[in-house]
């Protein structure tokens, strides 16, 4: 997705409007002439240039195509799924792994995503258990990393 | 001595040698994986080196880095996709050469020369860098100060095409450094009340985010298969590297030449000197017109500087703390993480680890000749690995690497947070290394910022009295003012063109 310099300058002096006021309202130190409010300040100013750069910059090329250009892939569902699959795969370990635990869950988004990006739904699964096993004895065994049993606790190890 | 003995034993224990072997192993698999970068194959391996001592986590980074950079000549000689952003200075000579049937010699030449122009640089850095830490062991606040602000000049200027988006991508960096608790006053700051957030953005799950999850994004959207090799059978690699090595033997130590000086830059990383390399030897060649069609002499040139500034770019980490690279950066995460702050004092406090890491250079550059070899051999096995397999596969190691830093799935959000900015980032043009050299410099940019303010008295003359740092103080400004001198040249050519 190509957006726009314009509309990236206008978000950045926006950051920096943000960071300015957010160190505004930060306590002074007793003692302290330059407090923690100070370096942030200096950030948001530096922005202010910048992003007034790329909004010159972004209002040049304005009329020569549209400020939010969709890439080619967006259009095909099959890529589309593909690039969303990767982020509801890492969202659902972050929601679920506490609960399923980590081999469920690992499991179930290896099937999934191998099954899609590969089509061998069948072969993924075997995969999926393969990896995951390496995975746990790597981290969980060797690294003593604690991944979450989850409902598996009972036959934990 | 004693130091260097000390060194050279806790790199020849056995543990060390696997350790390091097992990295030559990963580093030439990912390396020569198109799509996958020395940078994303370093990122992967950080957690897994947060659990080891100093010497094995360094030695299994330094070879991961130096044979990946070398491995991304592999793909870029047979496919044409450099499978390293170094790489593709001169991936359009070493392919062409592979479709005259010279395909050993390009890839033989990258070898070698890699090889030679690591151990080149691996000595520059052995001399330099103990003589550096004696001038910077008198460096105060301000100079630091300055340094600090070289390498993210240098980072967000040179290293990359736009100037201008570099520079927004140093600031964003710096801004999210000042997310958790300040480093003078111990006050909160952007933490909006959650308790994980006070300890700041974890560096190496936003590594992981940035230069895995961001490619993972795009390999999966793309799901493009690679085009067949256009010469499967390589025979001898080494057949005609003397006859190459008498004829283009200046080329060569220009090209370690300029590796060096650009590598040991702060902020500026090897992947530049490569591409500076390539464009010096066209400059100067005889025959600048066989440049792009293969060519061997810019192949020589610019992969020797590939790997000696791989080297150089450790002068200014761990004499200063100051990243040279992307990968450096991730080096002084993983030494803070043990309770190390790169700098001076680590010459005289540990010197043993110093020594330790010049002697994993030697070693890991020797073994890359034999892993070069192996991997160009058996390079077409790499490539039936399924990217449906891969992709899947880098993302759990993601994941867990990511939630191994705290045990905590704060780790993860981060991760997952900093892949799609940068995704966005690099689909609009901001190069994301500006962004993580100025996460991993924020915190002593400001620590040091902050100090000299309070000793001067907010007086900004003493931030240049001093004669080092009025020397840097002058390179910074000069380089931030490089943009618009360009700009200007153009636009007097321009002019003078129109009249």
């Amino acid at each position: 997705m190509k957006i726009n310099d314009a509309i990236f300058g206008v978000f950045f002096l926006l950051l920096a409007a943000a960071l300015f006021v957010g160190a505004l309202s930060m306590p002074k130190i007793h003692g302290l002439a330059y407090g923690p409010s100070l370096y942030p300040m200096v950030i948001s100013i530096a922005f202010v240039p910048l992003a007034i750069g790329l909004i010159v910059s972004g209002l040049s090329k304005w009329r020569s195509g549209p400020p939010i250009e969709i890439s080619d892939w967006v259009r095909s569902p099959r890529q589309l799924i593909g690039f969303c699959a990767v982020i509801a795969s890492v969202l659902f370990y972050i929601l679920a792994a506490e609960y399923l635990g980590f081999w469920i869950t690992s499991v179930l988004i290896l099937t999934c995503l191998i099954g899609w990006l590969w089509r061998k739904i069948w072969v993924s699964l075997g995969l999926a258990v393969v990896i995951t096993a390496v995975l746990h004895v790597f981290f969980y065994t060797f690294l003593f990393v604690p991944l979450p049993w989850g409902v598996l606790k009972p036959i934990s190890w | 001595m004693d130091a260097f003995l000390e060194g050279a034993r806790l790199v020849f224990d056995p543990y060390v040698l696997m350790v390091m072997v097992a990295a030559a192993f990963y580093g030439i698999s990912i390396g020569a994986i198109p799509g996958l970068t020395a940078t994303m194959a370093v990122a992967l391996l950080i957690p897994i080196t947060f659990f080891m001592d100093p010497i094995p986590a360094l030695g299994a980074i330094i070879t991961t880095s130096a044979m990946a950079i070398f491995a991304g000549d592999i793909p870029g000689a047979l496919l044409r996709i450099p499978g390293t952003p170094a790489s593709g200075a001169y991936t359009d000579d070493a392919y062409n050469m592979t479709r005259k049937g010279d395909a050993e010699l390009a890839l033989g030449v990258g070898v070698v020369m890699s090889a030679a122009g690591g151990l080149i640089g691996s000595v520059v850095l052995v001399i330099a860098a103990p003589a550096l830490a004696e001038v910077a062991l008198n460096f105060s606040t301000y100079e630091y100060f300055w340094l600090a602000c070289m390498g993210l000049t240098c980072a967000a200027v040179m290293a990359s095409d736009a100037p201008l988006k570099g520079a927004v991508s140093m600031l964003l960096g710096l801004a999210i450094t000042t997310i958790g608790v300040d480093v003078l006053a111990g006050q909160p700051r952007f933490t909006f009340g959650v308790t994980q957030m006070l300890e700041g953005i974890g560096i190496i799950p936003a590594l992981i985010g940035v230069f895995a999850v961001s490619e993972i994004l795009r390999i999966c959207s793309a799901q493009r298969s690679s085009p067949p090799p256009v010469q499967i059978r390589v025979g001898n690699i080494f057949k005609d590297i003397g006859k190459v090595f008498r004829q283009y033997w200046f080329q060569f130590l220009r090209g370690n030449v300029i590796g060096i000086g650009i590598g040991a830059l702060p902020g500026a990383g090897s992947d530049i000197g490569a591409w500076i390399a390539y464009a010096v030897s066209k400059r100067f060649s005889k025959t600048p017109e066989k440049f792009g069609k293969g060519h061997i002499e810019g192949i020589v040139e610019a992969t020797a500087a590939n790997n000696a500034g791989l080297a150089a770019e450790w002068i200014p980490a761990l004499v200063f703390g100051i990243p040279g690279s992307t990968i450096t950066a991730m080096v002084i995460g993983v030494l803070i993480m043990k309770g190390m702050q790169p700098g001076p004092t680590v010459f005289l406090n540990h010197p043993e680890l110093i020594y330790g890491t010049f002697i994993t250079f030697f070693v890991a550059n020797i073994l890359m000749i034999f892993f070069g070899f192996l991997a160009i051999k058996s390079f077409k096995h790499i490539l039936n690995i399924p990217t449906g397999v891969l992709m899947p596969t880098i993302l759990m190691f993601c994941i867990i690497g990511s939630f191994a830093m705290n045990n905590s799935v704060f780790g993860i959000v981060v991760m997952l947070v900093l892949g799609l900015i940068s995704y966005v980032m690099e689909e609009n043009g901001f190069p994301t290394a500006p962004l993580i050299l100025a996460m991993v410099l924020g915190a002593i940019l400001e620590q040091n910022f902050l100090t000299s303010m309070i000793k001067s008295g907010g007086n900004p003359i003493d931030f240049v009295s001093r004669p080092i740092a009025g020397v840097l103080a002058v390179i910074t400004i000069t380089i931030w003012l490089l943009p618009a001198f360009a700009w200007l040249r153009r636009r007097r050519i321009r002019l003078a063109k129109e009249a």
